[in-house]
């Protein structure tokens, strides 16, 4: 009996060990971060259960091309392509003190099911000419409006993502954003999208991580 | 008493013992598989989704909603048809965004174009998730119902105006809150007025806002040349806009007051009556 008990209390400790160590670290110096995003607090962080799969959605590798095609490194000239850690230190800074807006490009109904935490959804339709009502949303961006010409020097800092690689509705909303006149180096585009972001088992919206 | 199978010969203490060593085990046991489930936490779900930031519209913008409302509505009317590539799963979609924001559901007019009338939906999701009033719908709106200057009365105007605040049609700019916190309508009738009829601000003469309740002028003598300083106490019912309108005849130049005085305003629409406020001599355009 006291057998029993020994081993199962030594097994305990076994188990739970690693994990008050936090094992899966974002990087070898910072195993999670906290920030403030209009008054609520983000906390990003990797799925610590050394078991977890990504998703079946996210597994496919042979969606259809077109649409789901393979995308260059570079959305146009001038806009900055980032990754992971860059879209963490861009919420934590940039998102956080209001001077720029972390958009997801895809379409609400996948943004319902689950995002990067502090991102807005702006589908990517939005941003295109063809929407009639897109001065509105420049306008809500800081851009000022004279005439016929756009001015952005006061506008918001954007990072750009949508569902990843075989995503093109990011590259085709930052066309839509530099067709308008938005400076390119106020636009930055995260490549690996939520495809990525899911891969690494960072922090997601939604239940569903 | 048999039961137990213990040796009696074995001695008290022993037995003593070992129930003791079984009980700290126990203990112990508990204590690592509590510490366990609070480090696992299980049930725990995500952060919810924090509302992104609104970025700081440029100062010039904070006017605009006001100067827009009628060309927001000429936009909506001479939008061309567009090739209707809807769903209205979509909409339905939108909609169920917009309600988690908190915005009201913006219902598909029956005759407008489905493809537009989605846009619409977007956009206005967009806009509420940047703190921004919907764009208006094309049929039967408050707003369009009758345009301004035509001969209405300004009682009839204010009430158009309050039902239009109301329903969250028209954003009502922070310079133009009081400061008593509420929205200072004749401010934004004026100026409303001026941007309908097209009319350039012109500054009252020196010896009209000298007269005004509040003002104070201070000229000093710098190194030859006379330097005129001009301060405001703010009144009852002041809102920033008026100020502006009151000392430039433009109620959209209260960036230049605001920007003056930003160590006492926190925001546009955080005046204090009493506060001294500094009025810059106008500045460019």
């Amino acid at each position: 009996m006291v057998r029993v008990l020994k081993s199962a209390a030594l097994a305990l400790v076994i188990t739970s060990a690693p994990i008050y160590a936090q094992s899966v670290k974002i990087t070898a110096d910072m195993a999670e971060t906290s920030f403030p995003v209009k008054g609520q607090t983000v906390t990003i962080q990797r799925n610590q259960d050394p078991a977890h799969l990504i998703d079946p959605e996210f597994s496919k590798t042979s969606r259809a091309c077109p649409p789901s095609c393979v995308t260059p490194i570079s959305a146009a000239d001038g806009v900055a392509t980032v990754g992971e850690l860059e879209v963490i230190d861009f919420l934590k800074t940039t998102v956080s003190s209001g001077t720029g807006l972390l958009l997801d490009t895809r379409t609400p109904d996948w943004f319902s099911k689950g995002s990067i935490p502090g991102a807005l959804n702006v589908p990517s339709e939005t941003l295109e000419p063809k929407n009639p009502y897109r001065n509105e949303i420049l306008r809500a961006f800081g851009g000022v409006q004279n005439g016929d010409s756009w001015t952005f020097a006061a506008a918001t800092d954007l990072l750009l993502f949508c569902n990843g690689p075989w995503c093109d509705q990011s590259p085709r909303a930052i066309r839509g954003l530099l067709d308008a006149g938005y400076p390119a180096d106020k636009i930055k585009y995260y490549r690996g999208g939520i495809q990525v972001w899911k891969l690494l088992g960072l922090t997601m919206t939604g239940a569903n991580n | 008493m048999e039961a137990a199978g213990f040796d009696h010969d074995g001695g008290e203490q022993l037995i003593e013992d070992r129930t003791m060593y079984k009980y700290m085990i126990i203990a112990g046991g508990f204590s690592v598989a509590i510490a366990g489930l609070v480090f696992l936490q299980p049930g725990k779900t995500d952060e919810s989704a924090a509302l992104p930031a609104v970025p700081q519209a440029a100062p010039a913008e904070m006017a605009e909603p006001i100067t827009n409302v009628a060309n927001v509505s000429a936009t909506v009317s001479a939008v061309p048809p567009q090739t209707a590539n809807t769903s209205s799963d979509l909409l339905d979609m939108t909609n169920s965004v917009l309600a988690g924001l908190g915005v009201k559901k913006s219902e598909p007019a029956p005759s407008a174009n489905a493809g537009e009338d989605q846009m619409r939906a977007m956009t206005s999701s967009v806009l509420a998730g940047l703190g921004i009033a919907p764009i208006p719908e094309n049929t039967g709106d408050v707003t369009q119902a009758t345009p301004l200057g035509n001969g209405q009365s300004d009682a009839e105007i204010r009430a158009l105006l309050s039902v239009a605040i109301d329903r969250g049609l028209i954003e009502v700019p922070k310079s133009l809150r009081t400061a008593e916190g509420e929205v200072d309508k004749a401010t934004m009738i004026a100026q409303l007025a001026r941007a309908a009829a097209g009319e350039t601000a012109e500054a009252p003469s020196d010896d009209v806002i000298a007269g005004g309740a509040g003002v104070e002028v201070r000229v000093v003598q710098q190194a030859g040349k006379t330097v005129q300083y001009r301060f405001y106490t703010v009144q009852r019912g002041d809102s920033l806009g008026a100020i502006a309108h009151k000392f430039y005849g433009d109620a959209a130049k209260f960036t230049q007051i605001y920007e003056a005085n930003r160590r006492l305003l926190p925001g546009p629409d955080q005046i204090r009556v009493g506060q001294r406020l500094t009025i810059p001599a106008i500045t460019g355009v």
